[in-house]
């Protein structure tokens, strides 16, 4: 039985509204067949009131073993670093935060929010937003960068906005059943097993990327076409297994025919949502896209452009996803 | 005569924290005071960004209602924007929309609110152990069906909107997608499985034709007695036991409602405009206030922050609206004590009162008079209001009614698509314009107010459905919506009062309510706990 | 000494060597009469199946790559043909601890590589890696006429050797090598069979048409940074799961199927033909 604590910050529940949307195994088969001793959770928890506020309580001061933290949504220290911008049971959520981190075996910070700081920490940050370890891309967050809980091991960091379900519960399972060391985490903390690879790795639209097929338009514009030349889809350079593990069973944003925001990487939502540039790719001298995938070079690429438009085959200039 | 003040902290949470108390003289809540307990900024993040900023940022305030932020944020834009919105567009937002709430409807009522009927305060009734085998969190049977299919709805979403939650595929001018007949074909299919599996088998006993035939409370009451499938499905052991341990008797509310109406009819709402909206939902907007009907027009709601954590003394309509932060700690003195800003609509007759939003709402909504030939007009609810008056068991029954409702309007709309048609116009993305886009989430009417200017967001509002519903009290004292619910409760157990979970948990909140219980004579602390807000 | 950890080293691809709990070795020239003892042995038992847990080679020109089959496996059997002057088709078992010393690693000859120039070899190249727990079964000829069919008695034999070897070394029926489709469109995989022949927890998949009902093949990846599907873990028994259906088709024969392992291939070929639960059907080639 490994005990399970999850609390929330500055959160929107989305990433505990994808972990209940989880199959094979779902919530209740976490629950009831692996052990998963959950103490408290802000919409699954059992408990209610004072019985809710000694658990906190217990495990804060190491009366109660707490095997697993998780912690969704990010630790907001307005105004002026007092964290009064968000009360939780009568204190300062984040001082809950450092008490917990420092009594748990493992600390898991679940979504953007959690890992990086996610969209409260946009510009101008009015809420004095971080994440667990990280802000945005710079080790430290708020629980600084030499942090280690009981372990050894540093924050764990399940990204996403939200995080899929698969990525929530493979890892809970994994810590779950006594195997933390077979985690290997990047150089952002992320698990490898779900973060090496793209979210352009089993994209649909793969062979009009190879072309250089752009599409043109929404809606059945996306029948055809790639997304990354013109609508600013972050697929090359975001580390997701998003094409691999379907959502909801059943699809992806790029299949779908909407470009990848880049979720689960830290600058996520990337240039702060600034004027234009929302589902607009950005580009140099209004050709060339500023950012080529990841490992390339722009002069690469462009040299790539020219060969790929000019072999390009008839069927990749037609709609592919047909009626 | 005992005078107890409880404070239950925390509530439920979704967007924070929400403090209820409550003062309890002679077993009976007489007074209630709310209170939001986080605050983020999303409107002052979305100053000066991109016009589409919305559509991504939005869906973060609420991660359950998420696609309805999404829906309303497109309409804000294509109001501002004057889009031209294709048929097909209108109906893949449609569906989407709905599905959220089909899958909210069960995840909800299991995972939040059922949880509480077997409170060991119930054990006294000759139901109570049937309640414990259905509903028992996680290993009642009910319970696991409900929230394990719960996800079949989204699955839809997912097909048409790539994933959910959070997903930015709609657009102004329409969709991202265009779905393929195959991708018709499996939503119709998962559908079917948990209409199949869930809806019709576990909950209503009876199909959806069936049910949909109730029009009155005398219909209802004779569903439930009809035959053994009926009596004994989750809806009709439901109806029983809340009619034995008396969930129809409090928890009541203000009785005057607001709805801002969603989905549109296709045809009537090919060029969004403000002034066209009303006329063009199909789920009607209306308010229902001192036992009359009036429309709603948006231009009557104002926010008042005269006890929320910001600057500024007199209400304001959105478009003007600012959001200012205070530290609490300084406004506390100031007599401030909530992050919710308080909306009040301005009734035309009565000035402003305070009006609850969510199920109910729309379904009195639904029973107004002179609904046009595509208008649902359902007259279920106001005749239960009528003759039961409001309550936490009226408000669930509302709730649930929209699960075979939804369910029916999206097999329609899925069978009206067109696959060889257009789902996208490109819009001209204007420098300035205003807009207002609202939807009814799960939870009730959420809206948004922007102002665009020079090519960037320049004002930006969202009122949610929660903040009408639990709004502080505003310059005149008037209670607000859940506080007001919450007055006349009775407490049968003051170290568990599961009464106040139940009605603060029927209103859906999108926050975590806390209610503290305090001995009114010798301020002792008699209990605290949460009533946990949305799953 | 360093180079004698250094050869090791090298060994060391960073992926861990595929498991199996018994590996069986038939060596032998099958072109010199009874001298084919080994490799006909090999080919009996993949025509029959071996539980998912058993690797067999044909160990019979292939000299020392033998070796480095043994590689991951736990326990090895190892089938030869020997020409002592016995009476034809006596059966000799040499049980591991008698093994130790097999003699120099001097004179190995690609084309003379026997049974104790396997293992040799093996304990040279693999070191703390070599299986401890080996046997050896050695069936003694009757003549070696090239070209010439197994002798009576060298078949006999070969048939003792077999039940033998299913008796001791097979567990039983063997670990569960079904799979399971559900009809949402999910794979699922046991643990020990997920354990055996996917140990990264990652694979690819493909279908195949046959003449009557496609086959589902599904190749072991090195690792999930190589892309693929994910094996997740669906229970505290360690089975696994894989969302199959986007893959397929929306009409998935529902039920359990039997696996087989294709050492060819190196796959796992899920046979899809419509099937009862606990139909006794033998694969067949």
């Amino acid at each position: 039985m490994s005990s399970v604590l999850w609390l929330q910050g500055g959160a929107c529940s989305g990433n505990t509204m994808s972990f209940l949307n989880a199959e094979e195994p779902n919530v209740v088969d976490l629950i009831v067949d692996f052990g998963l001793e959950l103490l408290w959770h802000p919409s699954l928890g059992l408990e209610l009131g004072e019985n809710a506020q000694k658990i906190f309580k217990d495990c804060a001061t190491g009366d109660r073993p707490l095997d697993i933290f998780v912690f969704e949504g990010t630790v907001i220290e307005g105004p002026d670093g007092s964290g009064r911008y968000d009360m939780f049971a009568d204190r300062p959520m984040k001082d809950w935060v450092i008490e917990l981190a420092n009594q748990a075996s493992i600390v898991v910070a679940i979504g953007d929010c959690a890992c990086w700081g996610g969209i409260p920490a946009m510009e101008p940050n009015p809420s004095d937003s971080t994440g667990l370890q990280f802000h945005k891309r710079a080790k430290g967050g708020f629980l600084g960068s030499d942090f280690k809980s009981k372990s050894g091991l540093p924050v764990i960091n399940i990204p996403g906005c939200p995080s899929h379900p698969d990525w929530i519960t493979q890892i809970l399972v994994a810590l779950a059943t006594g195997r933390a060391g077979d985690i290997t985490l990047d150089d952002l903390h992320r698990p490898e097993t779900f973060f090496k690879t793209f979210t352009q790795t089993g994209c649909t639209r793969v062979q009009f990327f190879e072309y250089k097929q752009s599409t043109t338009k929404f809606g059945e514009g996306t029948r055809t076409g790639c997304l990354f030349y013109e609508f600013g889809c972050r697929g090359p350079m975001t580390h997701s297994p998003c094409n691999r593990i379907l959502w909801n069973r059943q699809s992806s944003k790029t299949r779908a025919g909407m470009p990848c925001l880049g979720c689960t990487e830290p600058e996520f939502p990337f240039f702060d949502l600034a004027k234009d540039t929302v589902f607009k790719t950005q580009k140099v001298s209004g050709v060339i896209p500023k950012e080529v995938p990841e490992g390339a070079d722009h002069l690469t690429y462009m040299a790539h452009a020219a060969a790929a438009r000019l072999a390009a085959p008839q069927w990749s200039k037609e709609d592919m996803f047909v009626v | 005569m005992t005078s107890v003040d409880m404070f239950v902290s925390p509530l439920g949470r979704v967007e924070g924290d929400l403090d209820v108390r409550v003062t309890i003289t002679d077993g009976v809540v007489t007074s209630a005071w709310t209170e939001a307990a986080m605050f983020r900024g999303f409107e002052i993040i979305l100053q000066g960004k991109d016009p589409q900023a919305g559509l991504i940022v939005t869906p973060r305030i609420c991660g359950i209602c998420g696609g309805s932020h999404l829906y309303k944020a497109c309409y804000a834009l294509d109001t501002a924007w004057a889009t031209h919105v294709p048929h097909n567009a209108t109906l893949i937002r449609n569906i989407a929309q709905a599905c959220e709430t089909l899958q909210s409807i069960p995840r909800y009522f299991y995972a939040l609110f059922a949880v509480d009927l077997v409170n060991k305060n119930y054990a006294k009734s000759p139901l109570y152990e049937e309640a414990v085998r259905r509903f028992a969190p996680y290993v009642g049977t009910a319970y696991q069906k409900g929230v394990v299919l719960s996800n079949k709805p989204v699955e839809v979403y997912a097909i048409f909107g790539g994933q959910w939650p959070h997903s930015s595929f709609m657009v102004p001018g329409g969709v991202m997608s265009a779905p393929s007949l195959a991708d018709v074909t499996r939503a119709t299919a998962i559908l079917h499985h948990w209409k199949d599996n869930w809806l019709e088998k576990e909950w209503l006993g009876c199909s959806i034709e069936r049910w949909m035939e109730i029009q009155s409370w005398e219909d209802m009451q004779a569903w439930v007695n009809e035959n053994e499938s009926q009596y004994n499905s989750d809806c009709g052991f439901f109806i029983r036991f809340c009619l034995d341990v008396g969930l129809d008797a409090y928890g009541g509310g203000v009785g005057n409602y607001l709805a801002t109406g969603t989905y549109f009819d296709p045809e009537l709402y090919e060029n969004p405009t403000v002034e066209g909206r009303n006329p063009a939902l199909i789920n009607r907007s209306g308010v229902y206030a001192d036992g009359k009907f009036s429309e709603f027009d948006h231009l009557r709601v104002a926010e008042d922050v005269t006890h929320s954590f910001y600057e500024g003394t007199r209400p304001l309509h959105p478009w003007e609206g600012e959001t200012k932060p205070i530290d609490p700690a300084v406004g506390r003195g100031q007599g401030k004590y909530s992050w919710a800003k308080s909306p009040r609509y301005d009734v035309p007759g009565l000035g402003h009162v305070p009006l609850e939003a969510g199920p109910l709402a729309r379904r009195i909504a639904a029973a107004a008079p002179g609904a046009a030939e595509h208008q649902d007009s359902d007259p279920l609810f106001l005749d239960m209001l009528q003759k039961k008056g409001p309550s936490v068991f009226v408000r669930q029954m509302a709730r649930m009614h929209e699960a075979p409702k939804y369910f029916q309007w999206v097999m329609d709309w899925i069978s009206q698509l067109d696959l060889q048609g257009s789902f996208y116009t490109k819009p001209q993305e204007l420098v300035s314009g205003k807009g207002f886009g609202s939807t009814e989430a799960a939870r009730g009417s959420l809206s948004d107010w922007i102002v665009i200017e020079d090519g960037k967001i320049a004002n930006y509002q969202v009122v949610t459905p929660t903040a009408w519903n639990i709004g502080p009290r505003d310059s005149q004292e008037v209670l607000g919506p859940i506080e007001q619910a919450l007055v006349g409760s009775p407490i049968v157990d003051q170290d568990d009062p599961v009464e106040l979970g139940h009605v603060a948990r029927s209103f859906d909140s999108c926050l975590v309510c806390t209610v503290h219980a305090y001995d009114g004579k010798t301020g002792r602390q008699l209990s605290k706990f949460v009533v946990n807000g949305m799953v | 000494m360093a180079a004698d950890t250094q050869r090791h080293t090298l060994l060391d691809d960073g992926f861990p060597p595929t498991p199996c709990d018994v590996l069986v070795v038939g060596c032998g020239n099958i072109l010199r009469g009874d001298d084919a003892v080994g490799p006909v042995l090999i080919r009996r038992l993949w025509e029959d199946g071996v539980p998912a847990d058993v690797r067999i080679v044909d160990g019979g020109t292939a000299g020392m790559d033998v070796a480095f089959q043994m590689r991951g496996a736990q326990r090895v059997v190892v089938v030869d043909a020997s020409s002592t002057g016995a009476s034809p088709g006596t059966v000799y078992r040499v049980p591991g601890e008698e093994l130790a010393d097999t003699g120099p690693l001097d004179g190995l000859h690609t084309h003379s590589f026997r049974w104790d120039h396997a293992l040799t070899f093996a304990r040279w190249l693999l070191g703390p890696d070599c299986p401890t727990d080996i046997t050896v079964f050695l069936i003694e000829v009757a003549e070696l006429t090239p070209g010439a069919e197994l002798s009576t008695e060298v078949r006999a034999a070969m048939e003792q050797v077999i039940e033998i070897i299913r008796n001791e070394f097979f567990d039983g029926p063997g670990i569960d090598d079904h799979v399971e489709v559900t009809d949402s469109g999910h794979l699922r995989i046991p643990a020990a069979l997920a354990a055996a022949r996917f140990p990264a927890d990652a694979c690819g998949l493909g279908l195949v048409e046959r003449q009557s009902h496609p086959e589902l093949h599904m190749i072991p990846l090195q690792g999930p940074a190589n892309g693929g599907q994910l094996l997740k873990q669906r229970n505290l028994a360690g089975d696994r799961v894989i969302l199959v259906r986007e893959t397929l088709s929306d009409d998935l024969p529902v039920g359990n199927h039997r696996t087989r392992w294709d050492q060819t291939l190196g796959v796992l070929v899920v046979d899809l033909a419509p099937r009862e639960l606990d139909r006794d059907d033998r694969q067949s080639g």
